[in-house]
């Protein structure tokens, strides 16, 4: 069983220990190790680097659609590309960078902010990450031939269905969501695991630092929210490939099923993006405010009701549909409602920085553009929750509005600042905090000068997803201001990236702990090394690097084997000593099982045997992936253990 | 490569314009009842929004003023305790606006079902690609019209709209005399509208002259035509001669 030892500190490990430790959890060579890596740092950061990708590339769409609509009548775009555009920049910033990239930043933080080795279920995460590559690139190959998708990220049936979009154009849209709803499942099942069994000790429930709520809250919402359009997306696929009739009212079907499944996460998944960037606002703040946060409690309960009122709002994305009045007020009143804990976490943010000292660094910059840009985006959320008004808004630029200001504004700024808060971490190096400045206040311009128009837009009757429009609709001057906001955007996003790439080659030397910031993290070495603490601390408070800061070095689990890849399970509510569980090494399974599941569902495209050949091929990774290890590598009950370490 | 017509008209294949008093598609120049209620909702909800962000913003610089003027991070149990108190007031008045917001809501509601008593124009209107058929549904059949992306509603009569998709999903909408409904296959969408104001043909130099009469009758034109023309080309027209239908 773990001990704990007051006297022992990771300071004090001797360096041959280290070098045994760092022996069991690196991982191989060269390219091999690349594909074969079952750590949560690199699979974390080539998710975020992909995701990250993603997020560029559904830029570059938007700006063509944004250079399209510059001006009255404009030919650069015909009809049937720009309805593949908007429909690849929807599906792209939601699927292939909105919720990637928050699993892709809890893959690399969870494990390091509960004090563990590893992420719980680590060949599943590797096998997630090339699920969702697949799936991306799948995407993207698609569209380069002509296959992209077209029916609006939302793909919308009848218009999807086999009669009004032939060829296959749709069928590679539902794959990709499927590809992408297993890879968020599965990493949604390793952080609940990871977050509520792998925490250091000490920390129990009511010291878990917020981010860690909010992505406890998160993965729960993304369980249960992701069945449903992957259920969804898989009937469409039998729609159109098998001739179901799940949708086909001429058949029984039903039209607004579709509508139902599909809302049913996609609103849910608003706060899956907004939720984690909260999170990250309730650790940034308090570090640059020089203070602990103000309504720890508050913020959790707010957290939690977040998470289980999302699940009520749905219906508030289909008020035009003539559902029953009587039931659409019930949607009207939940979506108020939601204000009443995002308000919290704002007040809670304010007071923090009302009570204590702001340093006002970068990501601190990001997180108060994110406040003001959150509330304006709320305020039009609280307008649309009205049925009468969204009578006339829906479907019009009102709505893109809002929706951009509540991605952006809460959800990419708070993931710039997380970024410049934990670039330090991930490379060892501070990104610029000049080139910072002008990134967040060309940003934090554009997005305003971009997408406030849009309000003004749809309130005039310009309704979204039209490729141009008239010139005596007067549309054109707001549209031409929106478009330049959108090159303003895109040049703070250019000297982000030249930021990242001077920072990586010559930023400033980081250090353990550049910001002076609380959580676990960062009391060890930046970049951390792969087995992230030489010693699981013992954590004594809700802040255990500051309070490390006043009482010194914490006491240290010691008993994990250091010959073999071992972290230690904690229990529940306590984070009581409970287990050790060894883990998995390096291994090239997942890879294969991922491809097999890409052939599965790119292969069933073109012909249902795709459905008899991938099952065979996955049934041969996971021989392999679940071949029984070397009895000398088993686990060893806790009695021999005793013994046994080191 | 297939030319397929732009996926709003698809999925929206309805903005409709309703005719006579302008030619924008703006929701904010009602003709109608309905539109004008749901135009004070608006009105009202921009203020109450506009007040709240202002002061939010305003919270948020008074914070950072006094924090950056600090020497020291306020601490200990006095601050905590006022600050639970600002909380509890903050949900408190928060929790007042949002109701104060639900019920207005449901009186804009209400007041958009509200007619008075009289007999309907019952107008079937049926959504295709691309264009809409209109049916004037009547029990006598020689009163029993049928036409195309054109819609022509008495002045002050109530109008029962009931919509139908034989194909993909469309949206009805005259945004001055009413919000959208969708027209959904294997659905049929009951709405009401009723037009208040009318005016002469125009041309679009001259402003329009309003001329509400209840021997009138208000012309809606579909937007959304199989051309590559974009929506709101096409200017609706009132016509002051008697009914086609009546």
């Amino acid at each position: 069983m773990a001990r704990t030892e007051h006297e022992l500190s990771a300071g004090l490990l001797d360096p041959h220990e280290r070098e045994v430790l760092h022996r069991t959890w690196r991982p191989h060579e060269g390219f091999w190790g690349w594909i074969t890596s079952v750590d949560h740092k690199s699979v974390g950061v080539r998710y975020l680097v992909t995701a990250f990708l993603f997020f560029i590339l559904g830029g570059l769409e938007a700006a063509a659609i944004r250079i399209q609509l510059a001006r009255p009548e404009n030919q650069l775009l015909d009809p049937d590309l720009y309805n593949q555009i908007f429909t690849m920049h929807g599906t792209t910033m939601m699927f292939l960078f909105g919720v990637p990239v928050v699993l892709a930043a809890a893959i690399y933080l969870v494990p390091l902010m509960v004090g563990t080795r590893n992420i719980a279920f680590p060949r599943l995460n590797a096998f997630g990450y090339w699920v969702y590559l697949i799936g991306g690139l799948f995407l993207y190959a698609g569209f380069v031939l002509n296959t992209g998708p077209d029916s609006g990220w939302f793909s919308y049936v009848p218009l999807a269905g086999p009669g009004y979009s032939a060829g296959k154009r749709v069928d590679v849209w539902a794959q990709t969501v499927t590809f992408t709803e297993i890879a968020g499942l599965v990493a949604a099942v390793e952080i609940i695991v990871t977050i509520l069994k792998q925490r250091a000790p000490g920390m129990s429930l009511n010291r878990l630092p917020l981010y860690l709520w909010a992505m406890l809250v998160t993965s729960f919402m993304v369980v249960f929210a992701m069945p449903s359009v992957a259920l969804g997306s898989q009937m469409l696929a039998m729609d159109r490939l098998i001739a179901t009739h799940f949708f086909n009212p001429a058949e029984g079907g039903d039209a607004l099923l579709w509508q139902h499944l599909f809302w049913f996460f996609g609103h849910p998944e608003v706060y899956i993006m907004f939720l984690p960037a909260a999170g990250f606002a309730s650790e940034i703040i308090p570090v640059f405010a020089r203070r602990k946060l103000f309504g720890h409690t508050a913020v959790v309960l707010a957290l939690v009701a977040t998470g289980f009122v999302s699940f009520g709002l749905w219906v508030h994305h289909m008020f035009t549909t003539g559902l029953p009045q009587l039931g659409q007020s019930f949607f009207t009143a939940a979506s108020l409602m939601i204000a009443i804990p995002s308000g919290v976490q704002v007040f809670c943010w304010i007071a923090t920085l009302w009570a204590g000292r702001p340093r006002f660094d970068t990501p601190l910059l990001f997180l108060l553009g994110f406040i003001v840009l959150f509330v304006l985006g709320g305020i039009t959320g609280v307008m649309v929750s009205s049925i009468p008004f969204d009578l006339q808004a829906h479907d019009s630029y009102f709505i893109v509005a809002h929706l951009h200001y509540v991605q952006i504004g809460a959800f990419v700024f708070p993931l710039f600042a997380a970024f410049y808060f934990w670039f330090p971490k991930l490379t060892g190096r501070m990104l610029s905090e000049s080139l910072g400045k002008v990134n967040f206040w060309l940003f934090f311009a554009g997005v305003n000068v971009t997408f406030f128009p849009m309000h003004f837009l749809g309130l005039m009757g310009m309704t979204r997803r039209v490729y141009t429009y008239a010139p005596e609709t007067g549309w054109g001057p707001l549209n031409l201001l929106a478009t330049a906001g959108a090159m303003m955007i895109a040049i703070s996003v250019l000297v982000f990236l030249g930021n990242v790439a001077w920072s990586l080659k010559r930023g400033m030397a980081a250090g353990e702990n550049p910001w002076g910031a609380h959580t676990l993290e960062w009391a060890v070495p930046s970049p951390p090394p792969p087995y992230n603490f030489a010693h699981i601390p013992v954590v004594q408070g809700l802040y255990p690097v500051w309070e490390q800061e006043r009482q010194g070095p914490p006491p240290v689990v010691t008993g994990l084997s250091t010959t073999r890849p071992e972290v230690l399970l904690t229990t529940v509510l306590d984070a009581a000593p409970d287990a050790r569980n060894e883990q998995p090494g390096p291994t090239i399974w997942p890879l294969y099982a991922a491809l097999a599941v890409g052939v599965t569902f790119i292969v069933a495209i073109f012909t249902p045997w795709g459905f008899v050949i991938g099952p065979l091929l996955l049934a041969v990774a996971l021989i392999g992936w679940g071949w029984p290890r070397d009895p000398g590598e088993t686990e060893e009950g806790p009695e021999e253990a005793e013994g046994s370490h080191d | 490569m297939p030319h397929r017509f732009f996926a709003a008209a698809v999925l929206l294949a309805g903005a409709i314009m309703v005719g006579g008093c302008t030619t924008s598609l703006s929701s904010a120049n009602p003709a109608g009842p309905q539109a004008e209620r749901i135009n004070d909702l608006t009105w009202m909800l921009v203020a109450m929004g506009t007040l709240v962000f202002l002061i939010v913003l305003g919270a948020l610089l008074f914070a950072l003023h006094r924090g950056s003027r600090r020497d020291e991070s306020a601490s200990g149990e006095e601050v905590e305790r006022g600050m639970r108190r600002a909380l509890a007031v903050f949900v408190g008045v928060t929790t007042a606006i949002l109701l104060f917001i639900l019920v207005v809501n449901f009186r804009t509601g209400r007041a958009l079902a509200e007619f008075p008593e009289q007999e309907a124009v019952v107008i079937r209107v049926t959504g295709h690609q691309w264009w809409w058929e209109v049916e004037y549904v009547d029990p006598r059949p020689n009163r029993r019209v049928l036409t195309a992306n054109e819609i022509h509603i008495p002045v002050g009569r109530k109008v029962q709209l009931e919509l139908v998709s034989r194909d993909v999903i469309h949206s009805f909408w005259a945004p001055n005399l009413h919000g959208k409904l969708d027209l959904i296959p294997g659905y049929t969408g009951q709405t009401t509208i009723q037009a208040r104001a009318c005016c002469r043909p125009q041309n679009s130099a001259q402003r329009p002259r309003y001329t509400p009469s209840r021997s009138e009758w208000i012309s809606v034109s579909s937007l959304n035509r199989p051309s590559a023309s974009p929506p709101g080309t096409r200017i609706s027209y009132c016509r002051p001669s008697p009914p086609p239908t009546r």
